[in-house]
């Protein structure tokens, strides 16, 4: 433990990444116990006004006090994120696990799936569902992105347990007549950790980029306040064109925040989970 | 005597690790003359790869510590970074290890070597360059027609002989052939070292061969130094060093190989050689050696001319008992 | 065998057309309700629409595709129209097909998309092959990395703050369409001029984001490229390190790149869309925005399968290229 502590300080994309994204998660969960979330509502209180030491954040046009909006927002945006992370994962890591492992026409049906569904642009599926839902709430929102993202953690995760399976510590565990449950979990699931860590930071991102997505373009849950969703309405009522940046310039910071720490995790990942490829450098 | 082509004079390199530095090669001494062949023989890690790499400025991540290496006079390890790229290739050259990996893989053969040229200021017209080429890769035993081949498209051993035919574009003055072989199945292992050796007494340079083979050695060079954890232990004619060694090392070398008559358990040398990461008190080799004594623990031998032979030298302190 | 490897591709092409239909077809109809009168109905409860002309639509599409019939046969139907490019009639602006409003648009995605990536693979591999070679100018990492950093945010929000900025505070750039307002296009210097002031500010949004993408992709390959034998032994042969730079190192790393487009468009296409919208530029994207704003149902399914089998077939045509351009990639069989 103490390891791995001491190589994310020395990895400085890591450890900035980690921090930026550890402080979000924190406000994220403290945020809303420390505000009056009533104040995020429509026409709490007056609309249009640039921040000020009232409203630090400003008030958007429809009269919601612009701090606690992030604070509301924020969670909301990553719960989706998060939640469509770690089904898309799970998924990934299964089918992975299995298509690697087991190999012949599964690994090849698992594979052509992944090549296809990889193909398809996430974003033309999901508004056609998007679309055609009468209520998007964030689970289903989560739901349906997980079910687009999950081929990125497959690939990686078949491709790991590919080059594990004929590793000389599995051949003798699988010699030794190990069950095939004991040799995933406890022969080969430890040493895919970093790769799925690595995939879950990755399909977290995309996840967050397919959920912004759908809520710019006004498909995303609607009775619940996420930074996208502020985005939608900022644009909606041309924020942009009436000067009141503050609508939706603070929730694409807050955004902007929350990728780039995505983005430096990620590459501070990839080296570390290059080494033990055995890249050469 | 006639000047040496390469003047090694105490050479010693150091890497940077992140555990400190590594001594990979220390205070080795050796000199080749025009024409002449001499071997650096060791097992992995000894520093035979680090020394031809420190006398090509190639090092990665590391730097010459300490001494001299003259090539036709001039001291490399001051040169310029502009002057030592002139010289590469065109006074000394390089035969790699793996070849297979060595050659750019999108690039044609002839596009390959051209660049030697172009980037040594030689210019030609293309039916010129096309004829230089030719004439080029026949002398290493190839068809004209590998020019415009892929490395993919070529065999083990015709890649390493375009390698060979690269080293000797320029007409260098010295080889250094860094495990030309190893990769390779034993009868093209013999076609080319016998390339390497046509084609090094046709232009006169000298050659230092990098190995652990002692058999080829025995057929190839004239002398032959052994290293052992970065330092020099032996040195002497090739002949001279098979029929009376003088150091425990070099003994158990010779009596690694297999021969036809002697049957029965191959003799291997057990234990491992020593971490580079410290300076060892005492003669390296000590932990393994079967003759070890309690001076050896405390006191590194020096290389001492050995009685009776010219130009034969071991570093061991009871290198008079070695033979017998 | 390369034909092995094209039939491959291209079965996995037929096969993401096969399901992009059949989810096109199945998804509406699994919602509860009759699809097209909820949609008209919807319509009809914002006000939109004519009651009269509605219930003559839906008339006629009841029985074009048969709604009342059996399913595997409306399947049937709907592939018989799609393959004769019929996709049905924009809801919104009856009586204007889909087919034709997506081809009104396309060219100014394509134009868009085109440009925007073909800049920023150019811009990106560059880029990425200095960060990752040791003897460019540090100058070229730091500038990397900035640029690294804006491609993890979406294009679109890259778009909108260019907007503010050089439309709102400094007005440079117009604030949305394609063309100047009014301005018919031609074949003339004036249309090319107000084409390209008005791509200005969407192509920008894309480039800088994406450009961040690529160069992190070839700054990986250069520095696992760095590593490999020949370069060592290209720097032994006392070549220029200029020409070891190009030759040896970039010409090796880039083809990977290559194949990162096939897989990259699909990202690429779904960021395009968002940008259109934030500056109201007259692509397909913008038009599904449109659509989906008035639940013109049948425009936002047409699109969304155009471009799933646009980019399906565009992916193999990469697929197909690729190993002819990299000798490296031996798909015949050896001896």
């Amino acid at each position: 433990m103490a390891r791995l502590l001491a190589f994310i300080l020395a990895n400085r994309a890591l450890s900035a990444g980690l921090a930026i994204l550890t402080a979000i998660c924190i406000v994220a969960v403290l945020g809303p116990l420390l505000v009056d979330t009533a104040l995020s509502r429509v026409g709490a209180v007056p609309p249009r006004l640039p921040p000020s030491q009232l409203y630090p954040f400003g008030t958007d046009g429809q009269g919601r006090e612009m701090f606690t909006v992030i604070i509301v927002a924020l969670p909301q945006t990553l719960k989706i994120g998060v939640t469509a992370g770690l089904i898309s994962l799970a998924i990934g890591v299964a089918l992975g696990l299995i298509a690697g492992f087991v190999g012949g026409l599964l690994d090849a049906v698992i594979r052509t799936a992944s090549d296809v569904m990889m193909t398809i642009p996430g974003i033309a599926v999901m508004v056609l569902i998007a679309a055609n839902v009468r209520e998007m709430t964030v689970t289903l929102m989560a739901v349906i992105i997980a079910s687009l993202s999950w081929m990125i953690a497959t690939r990686m995760i078949r491709a790991q347990t590919l080059s594990l399976r004929d590793r000389g510590y599995v051949q003798i565990a699988i010699l030794n007549g190990a069950s095939p449950l004991r040799l995933v979990f406890v022969e080969v699931l430890p040493n895919l950790m970093p790769f799925i860590a690595a995939s879950f930071v990755m399909t977290v991102s995309q996840a967050m980029l397919a959920t912004i997505g759908l809520e710019a373009l006004g498909l995303g849950p609607q009775n619940e306040l996420t930074l996208g969703v502020t985005i939608y309405w900022a644009q909606f009522y041309s924020a942009v064109v009436r000067g009141m940046w503050w609508w939706w310039a603070i929730p694409i910071g807050a955004l902007a925040l929350i990728f780039v720490g995505l983005m430096l995790t990620s590459i501070g990942m990839d080296g570390f989970v290059n080494k033990r490829i055995g890249v050469r450098s | 005597m006639t000047a040496p082509v390469l003047d090694v004079a105490g050479l010693s390199v150091e890497y940077r690790t992140s555990s400190g530095p590594a001594f990979a090669v220390t205070d080795v001494s050796f000199s080749v003359q025009p024409g002449g062949r001499i071997g650096l023989v060791g097992e992995s890690g000894s520093g035979k790869s680090t020394t031809v790499l420190a006398l090509m400025r190639l090092l990665r991540n590391g730097s010459i510590a300490a001494g001299s290496a003259r090539l036709e006079g001039v001291e490399l390890t001051g040169l310029s970074e502009s002057a030592m790229r002139a010289t590469r290739f065109a006074r000394m050259s390089l035969v790699p290890q793996g070849a297979m990996s060595s050659l750019n893989p999108v690039l044609r053969i002839s596009e390959q070597i051209g660049d030697i040229f172009d980037d040594h200021g030689i210019r030609h017209g293309a039916a010129a360059r096309r004829a230089i080429l030719d004439t080029l890769l026949n002398r290493v035993g190839l068809a004209a027609a590998v020019q415009d081949r892929f490395p993919h498209q070529l065999s083990g051993g015709m890649k390493q002989r375009v390698c060979i035919a690269m080293a000797i574009a320029l007409e260098p003055a010295l080889i250094l052939a860094d495990e030309p072989t190893s990769a390779l199945d034993v009868m093209v292992q013999k076609q080319v070292m016998a390339t390497l050796g046509r084609v090094q007494a046709d232009i006169g340079a000298g050659i230092v061969l990098i190995g652990h083979d002692m058999a080829l050695m025995a057929h190839f060079v004239d002398d032959l130094g052994v290293m052992y954890a970065g330092r020099m232990v032996e040195r002497g004619p090739v002949r001279r060093l098979f029929a009376a060694p003088h150091h425990p090392y070099t003994l158990l070398l010779i009596e690694a190989l297999p021969t036809f008559r002697a049957r029965g358990r191959f003799r291997g040398i057990p234990g491992v050689a020593p971490s580079l990461l410290t300076q060892v008190a005492g003669c390296p080799f000590h932990p393994r050696c079967p003759m070890a004594v309690d001076r050896c623990r405390t006191e590194t031998p020096a290389l001492r001319p050995v009685a009776g032979a010219q130009g034969h030298v071991a570093a061991c302190h009871r290198a008079e008992d070695v033979s017998r | 065998m390369y034909l092995d490897y094209i039939a491959r591709r291209f079965g996995v092409m037929l096969l993401v057309i096969f399901l992009a239909v059949s989810i096109n077809f199945l998804i509406p109809r699994l919602m509860p309700g009759d699809p097209v009168e909820a949609q008209l109905m919807q319509l009809l409860s914002q006000g939109g629409g004519n009651l009269g002309d509605i219930a003559a639509m839906v008339d006629s599409y009841r029985a074009r595709f048969g709604l009342d019939q059996p399913l595997w046969r409306q399947y049937f139907a709907y592939w018989e129209s799609v393959l004769t490019f019929d996709l049905g009639f924009s809801l919104a602006n009856y009586p204007e097909r889909v087919a034709s409003a997506i081809s009104g648009a396309l060219p100014w995605t394509l134009g868009l998309l085109g440009t925007a990536t073909l800049i920023s693979f150019v811009f990106g591999t560059l880029l990425g092959g200095l960060m990752g070679w040791p003897q460019a100018r540090r100058a070229w990492r730091i500038f990397g990395s900035g640029v690294l950093l804006l491609s993890s945010i979406p294009y679109f929000l890259i778009g909108m703050v260019l907007l503010y900025l050089f439309v709102i505070v400094w007005p440079v750039f117009p604030a949305g369409g394609g063309l100047p307002f009014g301005q018919t296009p031609g074949l003339n210097w004036q249309t090319v001029q107000g084409i390209a002031w008005h791509a200005a500010l969407p192509l920008a949004s894309i480039v800088l984001a994406e450009t961040g993408a690529w160069a992190i992709g070839m700054r990986g390959m250069i520095v696992s490229v760095l590593g490999e034998d020949h370069i060592t032994l290209a720097e032994a042969k006392g070549l220029r390190p200029g020409r070891i730079f190009n030759r040896y190192a970039m010409r090796s790393a880039m083809l990977p790149q290559v194949t990162r487009l096939a897989l990259a468009m699909a990202h690429i296409v779904s960021g395009a869309i968002l940008v259109e919208v934030i500056f109201s530029y007259p692509g397909v994207g913008f038009r599904l925005f449109q659509a989906i704003q008035a639940k013109d149902f049948f425009v936002i399914q047409g699109i969304v399968l155009m471009l799933t089998v646009t980019l399906a077939v565009a992916t193999f045509i990469l697929d197909l290229i690729y190993p002819l351009i990299d000798p490296r990639i031996t798909l015949r069989r050896k001896g």
